[in-house]
């Protein structure tokens, strides 16, 4: 018998799998923490002593099977074997695996004693030396780390690669290991600049604060990280690394002349190419920056997914290329299903799911009260299971719902356990969003027992800070919407769901089911991770039971609509004659694509979706963008930083200028100081809804749209914008009292028109709109008349509308903080050097300030100590 | 009860005030702001405007084209551009009402 055949046959039902599955199911129940699921009477035994013997045999294996079950035996042993040897042995087992921060833990927790690898005969010391060896990561002369295999692998591939596909799930730790290669880089002179592609604003942000704390290590303690599109960055000479969300980075690339050439490019969460209107975007600013520099190098980076490869199949000729997928996992999961005992409403049990169909219960549990709505029923289930642990996450479809559960957990926490003193983290933060939001947000109270609540719009110092005390322990309860499968990487113990979907109404793939269930456990911070699923046998809820596991398929939206053939070929037909309002979000922005590549280069044949489908339908296509094409007379730089916006679009709005019977500066923009900014707002909107494409249709939501936007560009504060919405409610109802007032509605409906209208929509196309017009004020020869200070792309992107604030954001505080302290300022013109001057004298110590804002304030003092940009002391 | 007043305008019968109205509401209300109005369309704005009470002050040198724009607290409103490129607005039912 090989080995490998050895390891097949242990893993068998001939082999010992009853012994591993029932050892998998104890262990399970056990990983609650003691009292929480009342655990049969008969406990079972097991027989370490041949289990670790398999372990150290199935470790030795490269399939991701036999690894789980031996990561599993050796955990079981650390944790709830009883014999110190046995412990001993499961950490051995363990590094075997190369999981020494798994090792790391079992010390912390005192559940192996130190020392371990000199307990160890002589021979396995030599063979532990041998292993540490061989997963060293040495990231500069003087320091290393201790990789798993796919992060020694993605090491080893980084060093020859140009274009590298990885492919791992969430705990695997792939962006570590990408950040610190990328610093190497930096400090061998290999890399002058570098844009680090992530797809939400959040990612962004968090990758920046790592790439700031990590290039310490590398001794780059000057190297500039910015996520800030300036372009003064291109012009500059020093190097630097870019975190830009797919629109920032076009924004960046049309700020020169000429598109900067950087030398990396990494995009994370690489699996969102499939994105219908952001998926085109991404993989457009992609091909410009390689159009830029053909020799520039690319990493992808996906969560589990399928066909990793497919990404680089539009590598040049000449790049090498590697495919990097992650075959262990580093934390083990449980799959477990809450169902109610029949006829017994507040009695519940806990089983574990084989991933075959196979339920096998672990233990029971009982609510604290009658789940008399589904609300109750999740908060009830997480305060059961989260009473001796931290890190809960609930994940629900809404972000209402996630406030109500989040205040029923709240009200079900003993309150006996939390007496007048409140943890001073939880406090600031309870503080803090009083200020910046509004005294009757949900989380001032609610936060102080250590329950938050997590959706996308809410302001980044808030959000970025419950991510913070949730990833410490201090926020034990966590309930999150999706935003957490949109890329924000928190990870936690245990994740409840109930019949999840991707925001409203969308069923959710999978993919995305175990993208999200691979946040729980986490790596060196807990043994295993628990993911519960409520209500699995109701069909309503769980349409197709309990998801599969399966990888991402990797494909690029413009593939899949370009091999809708027909679909696109009549919209093709018909779209020159289309008003706005039929446009087909979908087909358009892939429509747009097409275009602008065909009048770039004068054939679609070499477009990477075009090459996929054959050849007469190609020419087809083809011949039906050519006549949209005749009489085009938009620059095509205008075209090219314009993604997502068809060319035939653009060329309206030219023609809408040209016809335009006023004078052209009645089409500029308002400074947002000036009267009657949002009444130009408004006829600007109406032009862009006319003439590109229905954002702020229909025509009555212009006003609110154009408010929205206004307030948002002069740098009101939330709750300054909060404020103003009560008002106005409350004026419509002709003043009604409080109760009648929808706070948390409002509260929420604002921070999602600013997400929505004044973050997204409106630099996007007021981008546009401006771009053309300064091509027609070229036309009539008034250039001079063109303001060229008023960058409201940039303003808008950022939210605030003078370079003092600017520079703020562009130190690295939110917009928040930025626009609490512009506030104090009165020269609009400062740069970060003077700004940062001014911090230094701490003259804001005296203002009354949120919390949280002195905090960044402080931290971001003493960062600029530590990179030798302010003096010590 | 009075009865109700038939109203003609270009080639149109109306059996009432309100159904002219209406019509012209209709014809308002599917175009954007800043939309030009089509032929058809034109062809009667060009019979309603004539029943307007400052027809002459608004016709001016001449209509090249009629569109929509908004017009006070965000409503919309019929505007005429004249051959020399100024513009003004006009109310529809004063064309209907005098």
């Amino acid at each position: 018998m090989s080995l490998s055949q050895l390891q097949e046959w242990l893993v068998s039902d001939a082999g010992i799998k009853d012994k591993l599955d029932g050892l998998r199911i104890w262990s399970a129940g056990l990983s609650f923490g003691a009292n929480t699921l009342e655990l049969d009477e008969t406990q079972p035994t097991h027989d370490w002593q041949k289990l670790l013997f398999a372990a150290s045999i199935l470790a030795e294996s490269n399939e991701r099977s036999c690894q789980e079950y031996a990561l599993m035996i050796a955990q079981s042993a650390v944790c709830y074997s009883d014999e110190p040897i046995f412990k001993d042995a499961g950490g051995l087992v363990l590094s075997r695996l190369s999981n020494y921060r798994t090792i790391e833990l079992a010390k912390t927790k005192e559940l192996i004693v130190d020392q371990l690898s000199e307990r160890v005969g002589v021979i396995e010391q030599l063979l532990w030396t041998k292993r540490r060896l061989n997963s060293e990561i040495p990231i500069n002369s003087h320091h290393s780390l201790s990789g798993n295999r796919f992060q020694v692998n993605l090491w080893e591939e980084l060093a020859n690669a140009d274009w590298l596909s990885a492919t791992a799930p969430t705990a695997a730790g792939k962006t570590f290991i990408i950040l610190n290669w990328l610093l190497t880089q930096f400090s061998n002179g290999k890399c002058h600049s570098c844009v680090f592609v992530a797809p939400t604003r959040a990612l962004v942000s968090e990758i920046e604060k790592q790439l700031n704390d990590l290039k310490f290590d590398h001794d780059l303690k000057e190297l500039k990280v910015t996520s800030l599109p300036l372009k003064e960055l291109a012009e500059s000479e020093t190097p630097f690394i870019s975190v830009f969300t797919q629109e920032r980075l076009h924004i960046f690339l049309n700020a020169s002349k000429s598109p900067h050439k950087f030398d990396i490019a990494i995009i994370d969460e690489a699996q969102k190419v499939s994105d219908e209107r952001r998926g085109v975007i991404l993989q457009d600013a992609l091909e410009r920056v390689v159009r830029a520099n053909p020799d520039c190098r690319v990493v992808f980076l996906s969560p589990h997914s399928q066909n990793p490869e497919d990404l680089l199949q539009d590598a040049p000729s000449a790049a090498n290329r590697a495919v990097v997928p992650s075959t262990s996992s580093t934390v083990i999961q449980n799959l477990l299903v809450a169902e109610q005992v029949p006829r017994q409403t507040t009695q519940w049990t806990l089983s574990l799911s084989d991933g075959q169909g196979n339920l096998e219960k672990l233990g029971g549990f009982s609510l604290l009260d009658r789940p008399t709505t589904i609300k109750k029923k999740m908060a009830f289930i997480a305060l059961a299971l989260g009473k001796n642990s931290s890190g809960t996450l609930i994940y629900v479809n809404r972000a209402d719902d996630a406030e109500r559960i989040a205040a029923l957990i709240y009200e079900g926490l003993d309150s006996s356990e939390f007496s007048e003193v409140v943890d001073s983290e939880l406090a600031e933060l309870s503080e803090s969003c009083k200020k910046i939001i509004h005294p009757k947000y949900q989380l001032v109270p609610i936060v102080k027992r250590g329950v938050a609540f997590h959706y996308g719009n809410m302001p980044s110092i808030v959000r970025e800070e419950i991510e913070r005390l949730f990833t410490s322990g201090k926020i034990r309860y966590l309930v999150s919407t999706s935003t957490l499968i949109e890329g924000v990487n928190l990870a936690c113990k245990t994740i409840i769901v109930r019949g999840p979907k991707k925001g409203i109404g969308k069923e959710m793939s999978p993919q995305d089911f175990w993208n999200l269930a691979g946040r729980a456990g986490r790596w060196g911070a807990d043994f295993n991770g628990n993911i519960v699923c409520v209500d699995v046998s109701k069909t309503d809820v769980w349409p197709s039971g309990l998801p599969q596991k399966t990888a991402y398929p990797i494909k690029r939206e413009t593939d899949s609509v370009v091999q809708e053939y027909n679909e696109l070929s009549s919209y093709l037909e018909r779209r020159m004659e289309m008003k706005t309002a039929d446009l087909d979000p979908k087909l358009e922005h892939v429509a747009a694509y097409l275009m602008s590549w065909q009048y770039r280069e004068g054939s679609l044949k070499d477009a990477p979706p075009i090459k996929k489908i054959d050849l007469e339908s190609a020419n087809q296509i083809e011949q039906l963008i050519k006549p949209m094409l005749d009489g085009i007379t938009v620059l095509p730089e205008i075209i090219d930083a314009n993604p997502g916006i068809s060319i035939v679009a653009l060329q309206r709005l030219l023609n809408y200028f040209r016809e335009y019977p006023g004078e052209p500066e009645e089409l500029l923009p308002l400074p947002p100081e000036d009267d009657d900014s949002v009444d130009q707002f408004v006829f600007i909107f109406d032009v862009i809804n006319l003439t590109l494409a229905p954002v702020f249709a229909p025509e009555t939501r212009v006003l609110p749209c154009a408010l929205t936007t206004w307030d948002w560009m002069r740098g009101k504060t939330l709750g300054q914008m909060i404020l103003a919405r009560i008002k106005r409610a409350k004026n419509k109802k002709n003043d009604a009292s409080d109760s009648e007032i929808p706070y948390p509605k409002l509260i929420r409906d604002t921070m999602a028109s600013v997400e929505e209208i004044a973050r997204f929509y409106a630099p996007k196309y007021l981008g546009a709109y401006l771009s053309v017009l300064r091509q027609f004020f070229h036309e009539k020869e008034c250039d001079s008349l063109f303001p060229s200070d008023l960058s409201y792309d940039l303003f808008l992107e950022f939210g605030v509308s003078t370079k003092t604030l600017l520079s703020l954001i562009g130190l690295g505080l939110s917009r928040t903080s930025a626009v609490e302290l512009g506030d104090f300022y009165g020269r609009s013109d400062m740069s970060e050097n003077e700004v940062l001057l001014r911090l230094n004298a701490r003259e804001w110590e005296l203002h009354d300030l949120p919390p949280l804002v002195k905090r960044e304030i402080n931290k971001l003092i003493e960062t600029k100590i530590n990179e030798g940009k302010l003096p010590r002391g | 009860m009075a009865k109700a007043k038939p109203v003609e305008i270009g080639e149109i019968k109306f059996d009432k005030k309100s159904d002219a109205l209406n019509f012209m509401k209709d014809m308002l209300n599917k175009y954007a702001p800043e939309e030009k109005v089509d032929e058809n369309d034109s062809k009667f704005l060009s019979s309603a405007i004539l029943k307007h009470p400052e027809f002459e002050e608004k016709i001016g040198v001449g209509i090249k084209h009629f569109f929509v724009r908004r017009a006070d607290y965000g409503t919309k409103c019929f505007w005429l551009e004249r051959v020399d490129g100024t513009v003004a607005r006009f109310s529809y039912k004063y064309c209907v009402d005098c």
